[in-house]
């Protein structure tokens, strides 16, 4: 019978048992327990204990953590503060269009009468962030759907959806809130995605990600936010196109 | 540990008290975990800040699957691992005195203490050596958990574990011999 070759060997100390034929061979053959022996030695040698840490290692970690974790919130919850901040904006503009489209083609009856008001900068802005949060969630489903069962590494992808949650569940609050049931019936749609890429995008397996593609599929998520993110955009056009000066 | 999952949901509830619980139980088991797999203490600290405001980050994420201190040290040794993987890419820029070879490990074994040996030794391997050296031999992690943190086949991690222990033997072999 040959001998343990030192792959052999090395796999049976670190990876895997040895099989029953190369066992009986190593109990027989005494060449192989030396070599056994002496990889056993050496790798027991390596013991590395690192430097000495200092007695308050931790205390001085924490409040290096402790540190960054406090700006760390504190940047986040300015972020959310701003992006709710525009999302009520946004809400209150496209309210308040409506409600100002409705009037104009009352008015547009009445010989003389006024042609639809210009939106304000700020209006445009909110609008822009809303459609800015449509596009982002859309541009993350296209790649989280054109993924390979293959790929390892969704780390890119999870850190967007986390983004993407937080003020995904801003928005979604305030349009409820604000009574746009078509933008908040959306957002609730997404989030649950979101959710499921965002705590576990990077540990997903293959069948956990063909899981989630079914899923934005079988909901038309994709086709739903392009549908929305196009309406956003026209309305956003016309606004451009509508000439400033409305008074004849 | 048992404590480890009422600690966790305090945590995750906003406690920060209880996240120091998880830093002062767990910091100095990271701490020698990216020590060994960077061979600097100035890169082990920021590897053990980076886990831990990951671990928070993503504290929601942690299923309980595997116990506290091994997602902790998946954290770390991927902190590590992407650390050592930037360091190979812009090696004018990153690589450090570390990932040079040092000449003591060209010296005959016995001339040198067997710790210098092996701190010699491991600076011959490669990142993926390293790593997976470090986490099977000092971490006692499986060949699958291995896997997952370099993203690379079981047989690949059992080959790269052997490239790892043949250099090792290279340098260690001659100062452990019996006479």
């Amino acid at each position: 019978m040959t001998h343990l070759t030192e792959q052999q060997r090395v796999l049976a100390r670190y990876c895997e048992p040895l099989g029953s034929e190369l066992a009986s061979h190593l109990a027989s053959c005494e060449e192989c327990r030396t070599a056994m022996d002496d990889l056993g030695r050496t790798l027991d040698s390596i013991d590395d204990p690192g430097p000495e840490l200092p007695a308050d290692y931790e205390e001085v970690l924490w409040n290096r953590l402790r540190w960054k974790l406090a700006n760390r919130r504190r940047t986040r919850d300015r972020w959310l503060a701003t992006a709710a901040a525009l999302v009520l904006l946004s809400i209150g503009v496209l309210a308040g269009r409506l409600f100002q489209s409705s009037r104009n083609v009352e008015t547009a009856q009445a010989p003389g009468s006024a042609r639809p008001t210009h939106t304000s900068p700020q209006a445009t802005l909110a609008t822009a962030a809303v459609t800015g949060q449509v596009e982002r969630t859309e541009r993350l489903l296209v790649e989280v759907s054109n993924l390979d069962s293959g790929t390892g590494d969704l780390r890119h992808e999870t850190r967007a959806a986390e983004r993407l949650l937080a003020t995904n569940r801003v928005y979604r609050a305030v349009a409820r809130d604000a009574g746009a049931t078509e933008l908040a019936a959306l957002l609730e749609d997404i989030e649950p995605i979101l959710i499921e890429l965002a705590h576990g995008g990077s540990d997903l397996d293959a069948s956990e990600l063909e899981v989630l593609q079914q899923r934005i599929e079988s909901r038309q998520l994709l086709f739903k936010l392009r549908v929305f993110s196009s309406s956003l955009r026209a309305e956003s056009d016309s606004e451009r196109l509508r000439p400033r000066s409305t008074q004849l | 540990m048992d404590d480890d999952a009422a600690t966790i949901r305090g945590a995750m509830d906003g406690d920060p008290d209880a996240f120091r619980i998880l830093v002062e139980r767990y910091s100095r088991s990271v701490f020698r975990l990216a020590y060994r797999l960077t061979r600097s203490r100035q890169d082990a600290d920021d590897i053990v800040q980076e886990a831990f405001l990951r671990a928070y980050r993503n504290l929601h994420a942690f299923d309980g699957r595997s116990s506290f201190g091994t997602w902790l040290y998946r954290i770390a040794a991927n902190s590590a691992f992407d650390m050592m993987r930037s360091a190979q890419r812009h090696p004018t820029e990153e690589l450090g005195e570390r990932d040079v070879p040092s000449p003591v490990a060209k010296e005959p074994a016995t001339q040198i203490g067997i710790r210098a040996a092996v701190e010699s030794a491991m600076k011959l391997l490669s990142g993926n050596e390293r790593t997976a050296f470090v986490l099977r031999h000092f971490e006692g992690m499986s060949i699958d958990e291995i896997s997952e943190v370099l993203g690379i086949e079981p047989n690949a991690v059992k080959n790269t574990i052997f490239r790892a222990v043949r250099k090792l033997r290279e340098v260690l072999a001659p100062l452990v011999r019996p006479a």
